[in-house]
């Protein structure tokens, strides 16, 4: 029908009808999540990944140090991918911008959250190797837990949902406060934990060090000082570093003015992480994917900041 | 077939049909008794010719110095009406029409400045070379950071686009006619939701206008 009869030609209002409301703060971190998929769908676009190499050079690595039943599943799809190159990642680009849609179109908004869980959860396994979490390379700087395990996590959180309108926090609204809690704190205090017992082989200056090739000059010598910077700082580093995301990790047990000051600084380091250890998901080497994990930190923690409630004095008592 | 030339056909093809659909609003909207937005529909115009030209050199319909006045015109002009409207209306407010913001001026001020920089930063191509083998000029390394910039406006911009779509259902823009009458003492009059030519067609080029571009950006980074 067109637009233009449509508006001429208006349709009686049912009772379930609802205004139209602006966005309110879960609807604008929904946004957020669409936004970063239609990214990842413009750069699945790059020619590098409609070649042959993708699959094999992108994805097949990935398959090094898992177990064997995950390890060969990923290079028999990798293969796969290799083989059907065009198709497959026309597919991709294609289920990427989908996601995107339907999330940020209200009347598929579910669709579009129950899509983003699939798709991240088999982008993990297939595409991120489950994050090197089994294979024990996982590093926060290289997007540890595996970025998209953490757009199936803000998928749902950020469910609309009419229960508990009163929730401490954004995230809070489906699962609950307690739950929410368990999340961020298993997600920071893992990152801590590979932060301090970290294999010796993803030493931060080897990885910053490994990351300057096909990067622009600026970035380059941004990743080389940075190197310089932790190369002769190992044990030290990894003890502060593991100390700062226990901090970041605890914030959500702590009042509420305390808490927005770390949940700050987890935003600063979600920040940090994304342009000194990832340079910004590697988009200008012609090779990224996505942005990697370091802008879903930062919206993960605008989905923890602690909501102004009236006489509400700690992030804890406003879920009771 | 790894070489994804028909994925430039594809996209040359779509903004030469956004080019042409917002060529036609522009026509009809006085004789239709409708209003849209001028400037942005003008630049939808140009720059649906100007990037379908981009992918397809042999659509390039100008020389490039054209197109770059052009745009710099463009930039100055969305600068302008960016400014006239915080000083109308402030950095939060809303239009005359309670539809657009700011941001409305701001993101197309953006896009007129990537089209600027695609033009200044893209490797040049022989004129009627098959299909444009985009990549960045040598000297533009230092600027590899503006284009992200402007791919994170553009898809910021389009699921916000999306999102409002569902603002002009005919249900819903019927209910907003009704309230405005209502408010306006019960005379019955087209609101501006109703006077607004096709706005989620308009919002449909805008996506895919931020869809193209962001794409033809990415392969510059």
């Amino acid at each position: 029908m067109n637009e233009a009869s449509a508006v001429e030609s208006p349709v009686a209002p049912t009772a379930t009808e609802a205004p139209w409301d602006p966005p309110d703060r879960r609807r604008t971190l929904q946004l957020a999540l669409a936004a970063l998929w239609f990214l990842d769908a413009v750069l699945q676009l790059q020619p590098f990944m409609f070649s042959r190499s993708f699959g094999p050079l992108m994805l097949g690595p990935t398959a090094r140090g898992n177990p064997g039943i995950v390890a060969h599943s990923i290079t028999d799809v990798s293969r796969s991918i290799g083989q059907h190159s065009v198709g497959a990642n026309a597919a991709f680009v294609l289920v990427q911008f989908l996601i995107a849609f339907a999330i940020a179109h209200r009347p598929t908004v579910r669709l579009g959250l129950v899509l983003s869980v699939a798709w991240s959860l088999l982008v993990w396994w297939f595409g991120e190797g489950l994050g090197g979490v089994l294979a024990g390379t996982a590093s926060p700087l290289t997007g540890a837990p595996g970025a998209v395990l953490l757009y199936a996590v803000l998928a749902v959180l950020l469910w609309p949902t009419a229960r508990r309108p009163a929730a401490p926090c954004t995230a809070a609204r489906l699962v609950g406060p307690p739950v929410a809690k368990v999340l961020w704190v298993a997600i920071w205090g893992w990152l801590a934990g590979i932060a301090f017992f970290g294999s010796p082989t993803r030493h931060p200056g080897t990885l910053l060090a490994g990351l300057e090739a096909g990067e622009p000059r600026w970035l380059a010598a941004l990743n080389r000082h940075a190197a310089d910077l932790v190369a002769s700082r190992g044990p030290l580093l990894a003890v502060v570093v593991g100390l700062l995301f226990v901090v970041i990790a605890v914030a959500v047990f702590l009042p509420t003015r305390p808490a927005r000051v770390v949940l700050a600084v987890a935003m600063v380091v979600g920040l940090a992480i994304w342009v000194v250890g990832e340079d910004f998901g590697t988009v200008f080497s012609g090779s990224g994917t996505d942005p990697n994990s370091g802008p879903l930190l930062v919206l993960l923690a605008v989905a923890y900041w602690p909501l102004r409630r009236a006489g509400s004095r700690r992030w804890v008592e406003a879920a009771a | 077939m790894s070489d994804p030339s028909w994925l430039l056909d594809l996209f040359a093809a779509v903004m030469l049909a956004v080019s042409a659909y917002c060529a036609v609003r522009l026509v009809v909207v006085r004789r239709l008794h409708r209003t849209l937005h001028y400037g942005v529909n003008s630049a939808h115009v140009a720059m649906g010719l100007a990037m379908s030209g981009m992918l397809v050199p042999v659509l390039n319909a100008w020389p490039n110095p054209v197109w770059e006045a052009l745009f710099a015109g463009f930039a100055v002009s969305f600068a302008f009406q960016s400014a006239s409207f915080v000083a109308r209306h402030g950095l939060t407010g809303l239009s005359r029409d309670h539809f657009h913001r700011v941001t409305h001026y701001l993101t197309h001020l953006v896009m007129s400045f990537a089209m600027l920089y695609m033009y200044l930063a893209a490797a040049p191509v022989p004129a009627h070379a098959a299909a444009m083998a985009m990549g960045p000029a040598p000297g533009t390394a230092a600027f590899v950071g503006l284009p992200l910039v402007f791919i994170l406006v553009l898809c910021a911009s389009a699921v916000w686009h999306v999102d409002a779509l569902s603002r002009f259902t005919p249900a819903v823009v019927a209910a907003a006619v009704r309230a405005g009458a209502a408010s306006r003492g019960g005379e019955v009059g087209a609101g501006p939701e109703a006077r607004w030519l096709a706005p989620r067609l308009e919002m449909g080029c805008h996506i895919a206008m931020c869809a193209a571009m962001a794409f033809m950006l990415v392969l510059l980074l």
